[in-house]
């Protein structure tokens, strides 16, 4: 028809400063929405300690206690009860604790009456000192032996390497955990058997001793996140190199490393980058059993003693730390993610 | 499409282990020589014609314990997976074919319930919730549908793109008939594998809390024996036939699910 300019087929091309606009809102959006998460998650737990069945007294005091001051002392149970203001409506009290953690007041641990921030940041440091190494050389280890293994599925490599890292994936890390620690502690007497330094030493001789400590947790953690993000890696390859536009890269003669890194790569990182996010979010949380086992004075092992000590103002903020790392986690995953993958740009921008 | 009738090795030792296992858990009062709630005066007893794995700090026969410990953890792990992977599989088909309000409405739950750490949540909840096999499930199958969702919504999200989808939308077809005929059989295999994960990770989160000692210990679990042969020194003092047995126990029966799950999407 004259007069009407033809539209190109497919979706029209935009100007860029639109897109970017576009994709900055966009991100605006999940940052607001991971804010309104965080307070969700909040009361949640505020809603956790309420609405669980049995009396909120009891889970705070611990059982044993409730009855015992409730024969020999019910003035002081009384007391206790006021002190938590568990006799005022319950909206009162959503704000009281809401108005706590805005003023970042923990309360008091059970345990060793410290505040619960300081014991927490104490922990924090001891969990990350294992789990970030554990970050960074699984998801290495595991990309690189992913995209080897996925590259030719039915390969050789792919044929040893899944099996291999199918049964890992199968032992649950208490039990590998105990067996290294039969192995290499109580038989060959390589590591010590558990906690954090022996204590005494100062300066190369210090860091020899931590090391010592670390060494056995750190493989253990180390070896499962290899083999977990070389699964992920791998199946990702693998259904990308089954996709058309791999077989068409490849049928115009393209050399093999350009089909891998211009064509596979691109797309099946995406879902490794995605999970690689969100592992961040496990810094903090992702060790307790292997903390426990080999008492690694991390959040981990704070939050099972706290969890098996009743001790609640420290279980609360593990948990409520946690939460806020994983949120943190995904927005991240979620910002990456629409500044490279060009589909869920369109998506946004549609 | 041609059915190719090929033997797929690791899918029949998966299924044979699985099999034994089931096959011990329903007739674990049979297979027991004792009952593994007794106690008595043979504490620390080492393995002999009387008791095969030996006895434990009570005197209670390790080999009964640990033919019952079968069934409390199939049980808990099976059901937790098929929980979890159903809300999980619903959920991302949900999501991803409607999009728009219903999509929001579901990513938003999924990553409020992504962004509460699994193992601390579960571990919470079992300590709250009164102990029990029903609150292991529940507990286990609340955190970990997430994954699944997931992972099968950014699946889907890149099959709505495929033309034949966009082609059936075009000319009227059900929507239930897209989701379930065609869009479910071509994740059919990630389902299928992250079902195999799931049953494996639950089982390994039920292993994982029975042995912090957070579990059901009205009937042993694997987890809860390993949990004793730990906290009451069988590790230190080297008594292998308390805590090697749990620990192969589990190993196994998650093999045996990874090996199903696994290798039989690949089996078409």
């Amino acid at each position: 028809m004259p007069g009407v300019a033809r539209q190109p087929f497919g979706i029209p091309p935009m100007d860029k400063k639109n897109a970017k606009i576009q994709t900055a809102r966009h991100i605006l959006k999940k940052v607001l929405t991971s804010i309104l998460t965080i307070y969700v998650i909040i009361t949640i737990s505020f809603l956790m300690v309420h609405f669980m069945p049995g009396d909120v007294i009891k889970h705070l005091i611990g059982t044993e206690d409730y009855y015992f001051l409730l024969e020999n002392n019910p003035e002081e149970l009384e007391r206790v009860i006021t002190k938590y203001g568990l006799n005022d409506p319950l909206h009162i009290q959503y704000l009281k604790y809401l108005k706590s953690i805005a003023t970042m007041d923990f309360g008091v641990s059970y345990n060793n009456n410290q505040p619960v921030i300081y014991n927490v940041l104490k922990c924090c440091k001891w969990t990350l000192l294992i789990s970030v190494p554990t970050l960074i050389l699984g998801g290495v280890f595991g990309a690189v032996l992913g995209i080897i293994a996925g590259w030719h599925p039915g390969g050789k490599f792919d044929m040893i390497m899944t099996p291999i890292s199918l049964f890992m994936n199968t032992v649950p890390s208490n039990c590998i955990g105990i067996l290294m620690l039969v192995v290499f502690s109580y038989k060959l007497r390589i590591f010590p058997i558990s906690g954090v330094t022996s204590g005494m030493l100062t300066g190369a001789e210090y860091v020899k001793d931590l090391m010592l400590h670390m060494a056995l947790p750190l493989i253990i953690m180390v070896m499962f996140r290899t083999f977990s993000d070389f699964m992920t890696m791998k199946s990702s390859v693998s259904q990308v190199r089954r996709e058309d536009y791999t077989t068409t890269a490849a049928a115009k003669g393209l050399p093999d490393r350009k089909v891998l890194f211009k064509h596979v790569m691109r797309n099946a990182m995406l879902p490794y980058i995605t999970s690689m996010c969100m592992q961040m979010g496990g810094l903090l949380s992702g060790s307790m059993i292997v903390e426990t086992i080999f008492g690694w004075k991390g959040m981990g092992q704070l939050y099972y003693q706290a969890v098996t000590n009743r001790d609640f103002p420290t279980a609360q903020l593990c948990f409520l730390i946690s939460a806020v790392c994983v949120v943190l986690a995904t927005l991240l995953s979620d910002i990456v993610i629409a500044l490279i993958d060009p589909r869920i740009k369109e998506k946004v921008n549609a | 499409m041609r059915k190719k009738k090929k033997k797929n090795l690791p899918v029949i030792v998966g299924s044979v282990i699985i099999g034994i296992f089931i096959v011990i858990a329903i007739f674990c009062e049979q297979l027991a020589p004792y009952d593994p709630a007794i106690t008595s005066i043979n504490v620390y007893q080492r393995p002999d014609s009387a008791h095969l794995l030996g006895t434990n700090d009570l005197g209670q026969d390790i080999f009964s314990e640990l033919i019952y410990g079968t069934r409390v953890s199939m049980l808990i792990g099976v059901f937790a997976a098929v929980i979890a992977t159903l809300v999980g599989t619903t959920f991302a088909l949900l999501s991803a074919y409607y999009g728009g309000i219903v999509d929001r409405l579901i990513t938003s739950l999924t990553s409020l319930a992504m962004a509460v750490p699994g193992l601390a949540l579960t571990t919470l909840l079992v300590c709250y919730l009164n102990p029990g096999k029903l609150s292991l499930i529940v507990a286990i199958s609340i955190t970990s549908w997430t994954g699944t969702a997931r992972i099968l919504r950014s699946r889907l999200l890149t099959l709505m793109e495929e033309p034949f989808i966009k082609i059936e939308k075009a000319i009227g077809q059900k929507d239930s008939v897209i989701m379930f005929k065609h869009l479910a059989p071509n994740i059919k295999d990630i389902i299928l594998s992250r079902g195999a994960m799931s049953v494996s990770g639950a089982m390994m989160t039920e292993a994982s809390l029975s042995f912090l000692g957070l579990g059901e210990f009205g009937e042993k679990s694997w987890g809860s024996i390993l949990h004793y042969a730990f906290f009451r020194n069988g590790v230190i003092r080297g008594l292998y036939w308390w805590y090697l047995p749990p620990i192969i126990c589990t190993s196994l029966a998650v093999l045996g699910f990874m090996l199903v799950g696994y290798y039989g999407q690949q089996n078409k």
